[in-house]
């Protein structure tokens, strides 16, 4: 009696059997036709798992669905109105943020260093693309939960010296990396930032070669830079593109929500503010920063950089393995003892907090505490409780 | 019941093409399991009604940079957990999933195949039970309950849209099973069942 329950509770967790009560395809269908054949004793359990899995869906549907649904479908009606004008209604939550609807301009043929989706990432990657867009255009402040590609380990070299954290993606596709502050950067290949680990100064200071993305997390206390060899690119909390020529150097900065300013190192007086979907180029060989012709929301998205998420969600997760995704995410070496912390395990879903406010979470659970030295992270607790 | 994906992904691009037909086909494909799966994240039903009206309104208005899609489902599970996450920062709540009842209606039920009185008798108590059992489980417990049964998503699939890796979601389907099965245990209920399958 035991094994028969068992057995469908194990059915319940095989995504083949999933397939074939919810959604049935001729591969499904033959597959477990195939399967009882091989098991007639057991095709009891396989009805009475697929009644339960049955009974666990319609359990879900809510109650006056189709009500709400019409209601919905006519406020959408409403809002699709014309095409010229894409204002956003005041109910949002995100107000500001006008969309260039007036804004003119071919699709500009920039050159594109991003790394287009790679189909070696399924569809995943594409579907990211749409949601940073969504994200980003609509959105002014850092995105939060990324969905996260199932792929292997990503190498980011860093490296912590006296200058602070250097990081370097060395690896073939486009790389996410946080800073403290929360803020997110994604990391063409070769590129590489060099910042102060812990971003301590008045100001936060990043200094980049080749090209990034970079969504800098709001602290209005703290102006957020980002230097070239020859540009600096002032920031308060908002998303933008840096993008550096290989032959030539010239430098494209593309603004894609909230305003950034830009300026040459050698002479602030020559600043240019931008906005939303508005660039500036600066040309190595005239040393002439202009700002260049605006570009359309599609080609916006096009010069976006799409990454792998680093998953920050752990479901009884060893807390060893927490302190290596930190450890990859930020580029700051986490010291701690794997044989104390072995038996450790944490639930925790991290999303937006900074760095520190994710260590004392982490902490909190494990009974452990954290300090930062030269070195980098340094965790001492004692071994948990199995 | 559900479409092939060609036919997802021809219908998403005739979307993204401006047709307001193959939109509302979509939506009324979708708006169901959108409800049901926003009604786990969030609690109010004229928050979340706004919220998928936006998601719908700002769909339209940036069709033309989307990226095409043959799980037309799936993004829109996974825009609408992300602007439902986004809607609780942004009022500076913290995220607690919030307690949903959910009653059933006597409409759309599948009805059971039975053929005796009793085998009748046996589900009801059964369904009963397992309704009673689903709300003992945790908030995320509950989530994944309904990712992978009623919309039907593979456990590769919920480890993107709730932002896992693939092993944390194998432990948490697994540890919801473990309570349900618990929960659903009673020795009359047993008896029942034995009876059920062996007479």
């Amino acid at each position: 009696m035991k094994n028969l329950d068992n057995e469908i509770w194990e059915l319940l967790q095989d995504d083949q059997f999933i397939k074939w009560v919810h959604s049935p395809d001729a591969g499904s269908i033959a597959y477990w036709e195939e399967w009882m054949k091989q098991y007639p004793d057991k095709v009891t359990t396989l009805f009475k798992a697929r009644e339960i899995a049955r009974d666990l869906a319609y359990m879900e549907k809510p109650d006056g669905a189709e009500q709400l649904s019409a209601t919905i479908w006519t406020g959408v009606l409403g809002q699709m109105g014309e095409e010229t004008h894409r204002k956003i209604s005041g109910k949002a939550i995100h107000g500001e943020e006008e969309r260039a609807g007036a804004r003119s301009g071919e699709a500009i043929a920039l050159e594109v260093k991003t790394v287009r989706n790679r189909r070696t990432w399924y569809a995943i990657a594409a579907c990211l693309a749409g949601l940073l867009l969504i994200g980003a255009v609509f959105f002014r402040y850092r995105s939060a939960n990324r969905p996260a590609a199932v792929i292997g380990a990503q190498q980011v070299a860093s490296l912590l010296g006296k200058e602070g954290l250097q990081r370097t993606n060395r690896t073939t596709g486009n790389q996410e990396v946080y800073l403290v502050d929360g803020s997110r950067i994604v990391l063409q290949p070769g590129s590489s930032i060099r910042h102060a680990a812990f971003l301590q100064k008045d100001r936060r200071e990043v200094y980049l070669e080749g090209n990034a993305f970079f969504e800098v997390a709001k602290d209005a206390d703290r102006p957020f830079y980002v230097y070239t060899n020859d540009l600096v690119v002032r920031v308060l909390g908002t998303s933008f593109n840096v993008a550096t020529d290989q032959h030539n150097g010239d430098v494209t900065v593309l603004v894609r929500t909230g305003k950034v300013s830009v300026s040459k190192k050698i002479s602030a007086r020559q600043e240019l503010v931008l906005e939303p979907y508005q660039q500036a180029l600066y040309k190595v060989a005239t040393r002439d920063l202009i700002q260049s012709a605006p570009v359309r929301p599609k080609g916006a998205s096009a010069i976006i950089p799409v990454a792998p998420a680093i998953p920050f969600n752990f479901e009884e997760a060893p807390v060893v393995e927490i302190f290596k995704t930190l450890e990859k995410a930020y580029g700051i070496p986490m010291h701690y003892d794997d044989k104390t912390f072995s038996a450790c395990v944490v639930t925790t879903f991290l999303t937006n907090e900074t760095f520190e406010e994710k260590l004392k979470i982490i902490c909190a659970a494990i009974g452990a505490a954290y300090r930062i030295d030269d070195t980098g992270v340094v965790i001492e607790g004692k071994p948990c409780l199995r | 019941m559900p479409q092939s994906s060609d036919e997802e992904a021809l219908l998403w691009l005739q979307f993204k093409n401006g047709d307001r037909e193959a939109f509302a086909a979509i939506y009324q494909k979708h708006s169901i399991s959108l409800i049901a799966y926003g009604m786990k994240l969030c609690p109010d039903p004229d928050l979340l009604k706004d919220q998928i009206q936006e998601l719908f309104v700002e769909l339209w208005h940036s069709r033309e940079n989307l990226s095409p899609t043959d799980s037309v489902k799936f993004y829109l599970l996974k825009a609408l957990r992300y602007k439902l996450i986004r809607q609780e920062k942004n009022n500076a709540a913290r995220i607690g999933m919030h307690r949903w009842s959910v009653t059933l209606t006597g409409i759309h039920r599948e009805e059971p195949v039975e053929t005796s009185l009793i085998e009748k008798e046996i589900h009801e108590s059964q369904m009963a039970l397992l309704r009673k059992a689903i709300k003992e489980l945790s908030l995320r417990q509950q989530e994944i309950i309904q990712l992978r049964f009623y919309q039907g998503l593979s456990n590769e699939q919920i480890a993107e849209l709730m932002n896992m890796n693939y092993q944390s979601v194998s432990n948490l389907l697994y540890r919801a099973l473990c309570r349900l099965k618990d929960l659903t245990r009673m020795p009359a209920f047993k008896t029942l069942l034995h009876f059920f399958l062996f007479a």
